[in-house]
């Protein structure tokens, strides 16, 4: 199978404060690390798991500036045979737009099967995937948590709410979005990623793909959410910390 | 003034419930901009009566009728939405974010060359603009989005699960029924739909409930909170990254694709409260956060809040109970 994995490099924000920039339009960046978005690792994975199982290739595609190309670095590392990257010169917002940079590329190259994360860690829009899907004229499948092949389909599991699953059978050539967990992750050591240095990234302009760059929407300011409840802090040593804690459980009577 | 058409998604012979969260919406744009809205319904002629509860609370009921649209399917329903709607002009199409309107609002957007906003959850209006608000950054900022020409274009829009509240109104609904071609030639079968396999414990009737997320950060630090919840007379559940990291199994998951809980206590370990979590847990009588980040979201409802590692806290709190 020709597998070509959508990549978006995003900064890792869960685990760290976020703080917005004095125009309000950005977040502080400086000090935040990049890496692959958390969705599209897990669609990188079921890529390398599908490879191993049914044999092929691994295209890894992204949007970005050169830092970006750090994480075709990371999936050349886990075993991905080729790397795109469409330089983008200022951050297009427009998910629409990226879908169609996309479909403009891919239209040109071989492929069976395109992986994406369901959504991305930074906008969570979870709109380019399936646009992408749209204007290459494919069917497609949002939050995949299972895929195997069977001739020409592949049989495909999704997230539906409340713990309900749906079974799908769907024709090659397809789109998957996939969902995160579907596989344990595996990991690409750092001498792999700088081994996988010397590896050749295919560049691409986006003045060569000739699209009129309209964007319809348009990030106005960023704001910190209200709290919507007065919540009391605990301060002080980790001893005394506890102690509060112990003596709130003890007056609402779970200890 | 557009036409604001709500997309009802049913499921089962129900009406999915964030059905009710784009009605909302469609009530709050209804305040601010006027315009009469419309529900719009895909079914088999059989599923119909199951919709009485749409009755008298909008203006229009469009049932568009197809033996294969009794249950949902991407490219029939494409299809159909995508049919009736080239006919309209400068509306306003309304879904709730389900897993279903993550394959139908894109693809449809694409189809009509219309733009498209996910998981809003509010809407502000000044002047002479209109801003959307949604999250970021996995909740921990909201931002003001805007439209180019929104006055003549039409636009698609996804409601964040629970941010909009749906009222009971007296309106006399005129109903539309039609019964619509539909070419039934398709690249995916729906083969079957499944509930997932249940653990033995069941999150949602505990009293008390240890809730872990990212912020464990290994597994080898869950003994520390298997202990606590042991010692709380507690049982252990999570948010969708500590489930995804393979430390709890997929029922003990809280949150939008997970169970939703009401606790007399919800200890929030390590987990910072993107939105699809805090749907499931926030009605607990109880919510203590403990979370290095002090602007994590799980604070903004949380009753007690710690900035702390959780791997410091939690043994300093062992040692005392």
């Amino acid at each position: 199978m020709k597998i070509i994995v959508c990549l978006k490099s995003c900064p890792e924000t869960a685990e760290s404060e976020i703080k917005l920039t004095e125009d309000k339009k950005d977040i502080i960046r400086d000090k935040l690390v990049y890496t692959i978005n958390e969705a599209d690792n897990y669609a990188l994975e079921t890529a390398l798991v599908l490879k191993e199982k049914y044999g092929g290739e691994i295209t890894l595609i992204t949007l970005g500036d050169k830092k970006s190309e750090e994480i075709l670095r990371i999936g050349f590392a886990k075993g991905a045979d080729y790397g795109i990257r469409i330089e983008e010169e200022k951050e297009i917002k427009d998910p629409l737009l990226i879908a169609k940079i996309l479909a403009t590329l891919i239209k040109n190259l071989s492929f069976d099967l395109i992986l994406t994360g369901v959504t991305s860690s930074d906008n969570n829009y979870g709109i380019t995937n399936i646009a992408l899907a749209r204007y290459l004229n494919l069917p497609f499948t949002t939050l995949v948590k299972e895929v195997t092949k069977e001739d020409n389909f592949l049989l495909v599991v999704r997230e539906l709410e409340g713990g309900l699953i749906e079974k799908r059978r769907i024709k090659i050539p397809c789109l998957l979005t996939i969902q995160t967990g579907i596989y344990p992750l595996r990991y690409a050591s750092i001498l792999a990623i700088k081994r996988a240095t010397s590896k050749e990234i295919k560049l691409i302009k986006l003045k060569e793909l000739n699209l009129e760059r309209k964007e319809n929407i348009f990030l106005k300011e960023y704001f910190i959410p209200k709290s919507e409840r007065e919540t009391i802090f605990i301060k002080g040593s980790e001893d005394e910390i506890a102690d509060s804690l112990i003596k709130i459980l003890k007056e609402k009577g779970i200890l | 003034m557009k036409e604001i058409i709500v997309f009802i998604e049913h499921r089962f012979s129900e009406i999915l419930s964030n059905s009710y969260d784009a009605l909302g919406f469609a009530y709050e744009w209804q305040k601010l901009f006027g315009g009469e809205i419309s529900c719009l319904v895909l079914t088999s002629e059989e599923k119909k009566d199951i919709f009485s509860d749409l009755k008298n609370v909008v203006n229009k009921i469009y049932f568009l009728k197809n033996k294969f649209l009794e249950n949902y399917h991407p490219e029939l329903y494409l299809k159909a939405l995508k049919d009736f709607l080239k006919e309209k002009e400068n509306y306003l199409f309304l879904l709730g974010q389900t897993s279903n309107a993550y394959e139908l609002a894109p693809s449809l957007a694409t189809e009509l060359s219309l733009p498209i906003l996910t998981d809003i959850n509010g809407i502000e209006k000044t002047d002479n603009e209109i801003n959307f608000i949604r999250y970021f950054y996995g909740g921990k900022v909201c931002g003001k989005v805007e439209v180019a020409d929104i006055d003549k274009k039409s636009l698609i829009i996804t409601i964040q699960t629970g941010s909009f509240q749906f009222e009971k109104r007296e309106i006399n609904s005129e109903i539309i029924e039609k019964e619509i071609n539909l070419d039934n030639e398709k690249n995916i079968e729906i083969l079957e739909y499944k509930k997932e396999e249940t653990g033995e414990v069941d999150i949602s009737k505990a009293e008390i409930i240890i809730g872990i997320g990212r912020g464990l950060r290994d597994k080898k630090n869950l003994p520390i909170v298997e202990e606590l919840a042991k010692k709380l007379k507690g049982v252990l559940a999570g948010s969708r990254p500590a489930i995804d990291a393979g430390w709890l199994s997929k029922d003990r998951q809280i949150g939008s694709s997970g169970k939703t809980v009401k606790p007399k206590l919800y200890l929030a370990l390590g987990i910072s409260g993107a939105f699809q979590h805090i749907v499931g847990m926030k009605n607990s009588d109880l919510i203590i956060a403990i979370n290095k980040d002090p602007n994590a979201p799980i604070f903004s409802i949380s009753h007690y809040g710690i900035v702390e590692d959780l791997t410091k806290i939690v043994p300093t709190l062992l040692k005392k109970l």
